[in-house]
């Protein structure tokens, strides 16, 4: 996957790129509207991650730009300004998601992850982890080759577990993808515990190993080791 | 009370006080000149008796009119000349009729005469009562053309000034649209637009000003919140980090966290204190309640909690933001999440002129005269930032609305009512 991130804030910009690199994917970052807009006009890329308040120009019609230019490109707008007008307009204009400021990297994966595939395989990607095999359209999941039920969140848990394998994934990151800003810290964390219990007894039941390992004050890790 | 109003009341109290001072004055003056000459007749007639007396001639008891004059011996001996108003009968008229009097003591011969000489004041009355209805008349007109000259005055001069009026009344910052009034002939009003155009110019710049402060400083500091959350996620992919060290990583996580999220709080306050959302639409409260609702019932169940809903058939729709509607209920519905005992129900009614949320729970130890302030809370240890009442009430401030608080049957209410919308 070759991404375009558009940031003007260096230091952001230099761990959201180091994290993409670390998980394999092609990114270049650019901290201005010009620059953005060369690189927007010379060369094709999978996604684009546009933040709003560029120094130099509206983010806004980088967006409409994009999609102008290159329709397969996969847009999600990372903004401060977690302003719903903004997220409204953002959409109208053509972007696939909006990601507001400050938001976890486990969280911006997976939301790549999901638009690369409505996008790329038209949704019909499965993902695939030893004997887990998830298929995100019909929300199914199946341990060898056998079909498991689960409830939504449980599901939603998994999926954001597996899209992030092999990272350490806090409490806090988990459950802001499950609940949003709904719920009270201490809630979600109760919440989120009952949840991975059943997933865990859920999995075991059906034959599947347990592969979610507990991080003692963080949270949690899907991995094989 | 109105412009034209007023004007009329002083121009009718003017009227007023000058015709009544002038009317009597007049009146006064006019009686007086009567009497004067009524009074130089009796006195002259008076002379011409005596004359007579004096030259011994008899003087008929009953002269052509009768009721004029009567001449009486008298005993006494002192001359007199005393002037009186009488009512004497007409018997001609069959009524009583104001007359002048002069009864005079005159001695011819040692014989003493009294003499009583009388003129009717009927045409000082009759006057009197012409001047007035007259006066009135002419009030009446006076009148009735001030009011007339007012109202077409003010129909036409201050037309610029209602227009300038309305013009205001329509103006909002929010919509950052120039400001025009309509030009007048008149001084005063130009100099009226020319001073209200400039004001309205700064401060649709102040506000502007104001918007891209609390826009970039929202921006300003969640940018490196970001920043340092992101470094958190990096430093706890390390290997070997010893539990204590995740904890460590934990902490500052929810710290900075409820750091960006104070920040969403006071930069959300703050626009909707600048009025920078769009308040024009049509929003209905069913909808946008039922969509709120659907957003924590799995967090209410989870709790064990139930949310019973009352809402009647009808959808109120009511002109607003649908944005800070769905904020209203979702802060208020958290709010009653938060605050109350497990295992109870959360009841929400929207009917036509209210809506309605309550829950169980004790009531507050500190009162609630605060309640609706930042910062405000009842348990310092908690989660809760201290903003979300204080949103609510600003959010219904916004939209005229008004947000309160009740403690009845050991429920927490919070309600809004809407019929005047």
């Amino acid at each position: 996957m070759k991404i375009l991130l558009i940031e003007d804030d260096p230091s952001l910009a230099a761990i959201i790129r180091r994290y993409a690199l670390d998980e394999g994917l092609r990114c270049e970052a650019v901290g201005s509207y010009q620059e953005a807009e060369e690189k927007i006009f010379l060369y094709p890329y999978d996604m684009a991650l546009v933040d709003l308040g560029l120094p130099d120009g509206e983010g806004l019609e980088l967006v409409k730009a994009l999609r102008r230019h290159s329709p397969e490109t996969g847009i999600i707008i990372i903004s401060a300004r977690n302003a719903v007008d903004d997220r409204i307009k953002g959409l109208e204009y053509g972007a696939d998601d909006y990601l507001s400021k400050p938001f976890h990297l486990p969280e911006l994966k997976a939301r790549l992850r999901a638009l690369e595939r409505r996008r790329q395989h038209k949704g019909e990607e499965q993902l695939r982890f030893e004997e887990f095999t998830l298929i995100p359209e019909k929300h199914e999941v199946h341990i060898h080759n056998k079909s498991l039920a689960l409830r939504n969140k449980e599901y939603e848990l998994l999926l954001f577990l597996v899209v992030n394998e092999g990272r350490v994934l806090s409490k806090m990151a988990i459950a802001e993808h499950l609940w949003g800003d709904y719920m009270d810290e201490a809630d979600s964390f109760d919440f989120l515990y009952n949840h991975i219990k059943n997933l865990r007894k859920k999995i075991q039941e059906a034959g599947g190993k347990d592969y979610i390992q507990t991080i003692y004050g963080l949270g949690y890790k899907f991995s094989q080791a | 009370m109105k412009l034209i109003q007023a004007t009329t009341r002083s121009y009718f109290l003017y009227a007023f006080i000058a015709f009544a001072i002038g009317g009597l004055l007049s009146f006064w003056m006019v009686k007086n000149a009567l009497y004067e000459e009524v009074d130089e007749k009796l006195y002259e007639h008076l002379q011409e008796v005596k004359k007579a007396l004096d030259a011994g001639e008899t003087i008929p008891e009953a002269w052509p009119r009768k009721l004029e004059r009567q001449l009486t011996l008298s005993t006494a001996d002192t001359s007199l000349l005393q002037w009186k108003d009488s009512l004497i009968f007409h018997p001609g008229e069959k009524e009583f009729q104001p007359f002048r009097q002069l009864k005079s003591i005159h001695s011819v011969n040692g014989k003493s005469h009294q003499i009583v000489l009388h003129a009717s004041l009927i045409e000082a009355e009759d006057l009197a009562e012409a001047m007035g209805s007259a006066l009135a008349l002419l009030f009446v007109l006076l009148l009735a053309g001030l009011l007339l000259i007012n109202r077409s005055l003010l129909r036409k001069l201050w037309t610029p000034f209602f227009q300038t009026l309305e013009k205001l009344g329509d103006f909002r910052l929010v919509q950052n649209k120039k400001l025009a009034l309509p030009a007048s002939s008149i001084a005063e009003f130009q100099q009226l637009k020319a001073v209200l155009e400039d004001f309205s110019a700064q401060a649709q710049h102040d506000f502007e000003a104001v918007k891209a402060f609390t826009e970039n400083a929202s921006h300003e500091i969640q940018t490196p919140l970001a920043a340092a959350l992101l470094e958190l996620d990096l430093l706890a992919q390390k290997e070997g980090l010893s539990e204590e060290q995740l904890n460590h990583i934990q902490h500052t996580n929810l710290s900075l966290r409820r750091l960006s999220r104070l920040n969403e709080g006071l930069l959300l306050l703050a626009k909707i204190e600048n009025r920078q959302f769009e308040l024009g639409e049509q929003v209905a409260l069913k909808d946008v309640l039922t969509a709120s609702v659907g957003r924590f019932e799995e967090l209410a169940e989870a709790k064990g909690k139930g949310i019973e809903k009352h809402f009647s058939p009808a959808s109120k729709t009511i002109t607003g933001s649908s944005i800070l509607l769905e904020i209203l209920f979702d802060n208020l519905l958290k709010n009653a999440l938060r605050h109350s005992p497990e295992g109870c129900i959360i009841s929400i009614s929207l009917n036509e002129s209210s809506f309605r949320i309550c829950n169980p729970g004790q009531p507050f130890q500190k009162g609630t005269q605060h309640l609706f302030e930042r910062f405000n809370k009842e348990n310092h240890a908690s989660d809760s930032l201290g903003l979300g009442l204080a949103i609510c009430q600003e959010i219904c401030k916004a939209q005229q609305l008004q947000l309160q608080y009740e403690y009845r049957e050991g429920q927490h209410c919070f309600f809004v009512e809407i019929d005047s919308v």
